[in-house]
């Protein structure tokens, strides 16, 4: 083959398959200390360890949530912290059938003499951190690199940094066990219409598997996490027929068949919209060899976070919410999403924050 | 869209998708003057105009052969050619369904400074050659780029000059109404495996979609034509089953979905051999998003022509050796070939080191 067998090879295609099980996808609850800091403010709720922990706890203990997810993205801190009753995160999500993974990049920094373009990095150290990881129990990694649209966006050298440097990151990954998820999100920022982001994503995605076959990655043990094709944040919005449309056959152009899954990240839309896209595009009739599902964050917990506003009293309260967005990305996994999930609070809110930053 | 969505977009992917049908295919009987030359002389046949005219009608008029093809690939001098009768070939080809294509390419020439690489002609008025192609009646076109396997090769200039070369050419026959068959022929020449083949296969397709993408050409107006993936000419031979499992390994690895079909080149195989490939592939239990066909030439037309051997009485028996392959490839397509219609000529290895059309 073209690309590296890894000694880890048969392990990792079997939890790229498994993590795009229809019917499941991955909580991404990855958020830096600094970004689960301003998630916290805005219920009031202090940044500190305890709370920190006390939240992920929340998700992971609700009951019959864990069903609907195949995995879950942690934190570094929070691949080590334990329950309330001292049990270790790792082995409740492995008891209910969820991968733990790992967020193994190191946010992003500017590329000079770029218009605020950048690229992510990470790469020091990866592989003995990767090593770590696998130890600890996770069994699949998310690297974050950022492209945004603009008059002159992206630039040809920001879609090459950005993609060696996802396909060195997918490389290292595979050799330690971890089935790398390749993430370059063209962020929703602007006043382009959906076609313009149809012509960068599949620009992006071209450059992305290219550069994935030119470090020989087996793309059998891989995930895809990209953007829905959708109208900038300044345009009109459209349908969820035509979001599924244009992502759809952005995708047919780009993604080699050979990638098991496609797990969407949510950009600042609303729960509720992330889940209508993602339905519409499981019951578009058309060549689909990936299967289609989701990697939310802000998407599946931000209801629950209003509900919970940090108090133990609301736990019942915040983890019904939370499984009734696990369960309606289930549904919408399989196209049988029928819109009638009940609406916590907040849930058709957008969560779109300009230019935004993990 | 990053693809041009000029005005024959719909007609683009119309015309890929029939070609795909499954259960049909390509015959290839484009071969050059100069190449259909040597294959009349193994049968001691002139090479004169009649006799080529003779040897194609003999082909596009085998009852029922029609059938089982989607398109044909002509020659520049075919294309224009007439039955003894007085009818065109195009319209022989219209009438029964068949989409009538053009080889466009000019032929390799030697990149300098490399171990014998090649790059292929033929950009010049390109755009104006094919719009006379389509007004004859073509709908799609075909351009053979051609790498070979050795110590350092294919190296990174010859993949990349081979790539935008096909990329060129795809796009300029978009803009002017013809299917672009994108041809990247890795030789089976050499002493390699079948893993270096495989490695040297998904490089060069990955190569070659990258560029297709930044040269904005609509894939889903596109068709593939590849070697399989094989050991080399000089090492042992494999399994039909290893050969589809490597073969359909690296073209999900490489061939987006949004194209419609694949239609393997023969490159030397016999006409049996070809067919039980084809059909090991299609047998194979695993997604394939692209349907998985033939374009066939030399596997298509040996036994043909040997039992013509340019002998008016001996048509009758060509055209159903001709039928009896298309029917067999045709069954490939659909994982249905029972094997058995491979005659004494059938097995015949067609293997020319270093071929040139």
């Amino acid at each position: 083959m073209s690309c590296f067998i890894s000694k880890y090879a048969d392990e990792l295609v079997k939890n790229a398959a498994y993590i795009g099980t229809p019917g499941k996808g991955i909580l991404a609850a990855d958020e830096s200390t600094g970004t689960i800091g301003k998630r916290l403010s805005s219920i009031n709720v202090e940044n500190v360890e305890e709370n920190r922990r006390a939240l992920r706890e929340l998700l992971f203990t609700t009951p019959g949530a864990l069903q609907y997810l195949s995995g879950v993205i942690l934190f570094e801190e929070t691949l080590y912290q334990k329950t309330a009753a001292g049990k270790p995160f790792v082995d409740l999500l492995n008891e209910g059938g969820v991968l733990p993974g790992i967020k193994v990049d190191k946010g992003t920094v500017e590329l000079n003499g770029t218009n605020g373009e950048t690229f992510t990095q990470g790469l020091d150290g990866l592989a003995q951190r990767c090593t770590k990881y696998y130890e600890a129990g996770a069994r699949f990694a998310k690297w974050r690199a950022v492209l945004k649209i603009g008059a002159n966006e992206p630039t040809e050298l920001a879609i090459q940094e950005n993609a060696n440097g996802l396909a060195m990151y997918a490389a290292i990954c595979q050799q330690c066990g971890l089935v790398p998820i390749v993430e370059p999100e063209i962020l929703v920022d602007g006043s382009h219409d959906i076609k313009k982001c149809a012509e960068v994503t599949e620009r992006v995605l071209a450059a992305c598997y290219k550069a994935l076959n030119d470090h020989h990655v087996m793309l059998e043990g891989t995930l895809l996490k990209p953007n829905m094709v959708t109208p900038g944040s300044e345009s009109p919005k459209v349908a969820p027929e035509v979001i599924a449309e244009y992502t759809v056959r952005a995708l047919q152009r780009t993604v080699p068949a050979a990638v098991p899954a496609i797990v969407f990240l949510s950009g600042g839309q609303s729960e509720e919209e992330a889940t209508l896209n993602l339905n519409a595009m499981n019951k578009l009739q058309t060549k689909k060899p990936w299967s289609l599902s989701f990697s939310f964050g802000r998407a599946l917990q931000q209801s629950t976070l209003k509900a919970w506003a940090g108090k133990e009293e609301n736990l019942k309260k915040a983890q019904d919410a939370f499984l009734v967005r696990c369960k309606a990305n289930s549904e919408a996994t399989l196209g049988t999403y029928k819109g009638d999930a009940k609406l916590g609070e907040g849930a058709a809110e957008s969560l779109h924050v300009s230019n935004y930053k993990y | 869209m990053s693809a041009f969505v000029g005005k024959y977009a719909e007609e683009l992917i119309k015309n890929a998708k029939y070609i795909a049908t499954p259960g049909k295919g390509i015959l290839a009987a484009d071969e050059s003057t100069g190449t259909i030359g040597k294959r009349l002389s193994s049968i001691s046949v002139e090479n004169i105009e009649s006799n080529r005219q003779a040897l194609r009608e003999l082909l596009f008029t085998s009852p029922n052969a029609l059938s089982y093809l989607s398109g044909v690939i002509l020659f520049e001098e075919t294309l224009y050619q007439k039955t003894s009768d007085g009818k065109p070939f195009v319209e022989v080809l219209e009438d029964n369904n068949v989409i009538p294509g053009i080889k466009v390419d000019k032929g390799t020439v030697e990149i300098a400074g490399t171990n014998g690489e090649t790059t292929t002609q033929g950009f010049d008025s390109l755009g104006a050659r094919c719009q006379q192609y389509y007004k004859a009646g073509a709908r799609f076109a075909k351009w053979r780029a051609v790498l070979k396997i050795g110590p350092n090769e294919p190296s990174e200039l010859s993949i990349q000059q081979n790539a935008q070369g096909l990329a060129r050419y795809a796009i300029i026959c978009q803009e002017n109404g013809l299917v672009p068959i994108v041809e990247p022929e890795v030789l089976t020449d050499g002493p390699h495996d079948i893993q270096k083949c495989a490695a040297v296969t998904e490089t060069v397709l990955a190569a070659v979609y990258k560029a297709l993408n930044e040269h904005h050409v609509l894939l889903e107006g596109t068709l593939l034509k590849p070697n399989m993936v094989t050991p080399g000419s000089d090492s042992p031979k494999v399994a039909a089953e290893v050969i589809a499992q490597y073969t359909v390994t690296a073209l999900r690895r490489t061939v987006p979905p949004a194209v419609p079909g694949i239609v393997f080149l023969s490159g030397g195989q016999s006409e049996e051999e070809a067919t039980v490939n084809l059909d090991a592939m299609n047998k194979l239990d695993v997604l394939k998003p692209w349907t998985l066909s033939f374009s066939f030439g030399r596997a298509l037309q040996q036994s043909t022509l040997k039992t013509w051997a340019g002998k008016k009485e001996n048509v009758a028996k060509a055209q159903e050796a001709f039928l009896s392959r298309c029917k067999a490839n045709s069954e490939a397509t659909l994982g249905k070939y029972g094997g058995g219609s491979a005659g004494g000529l059938a097995s015949e290895s067609l293997y020319v080191k270093g071929y040139k059309y």
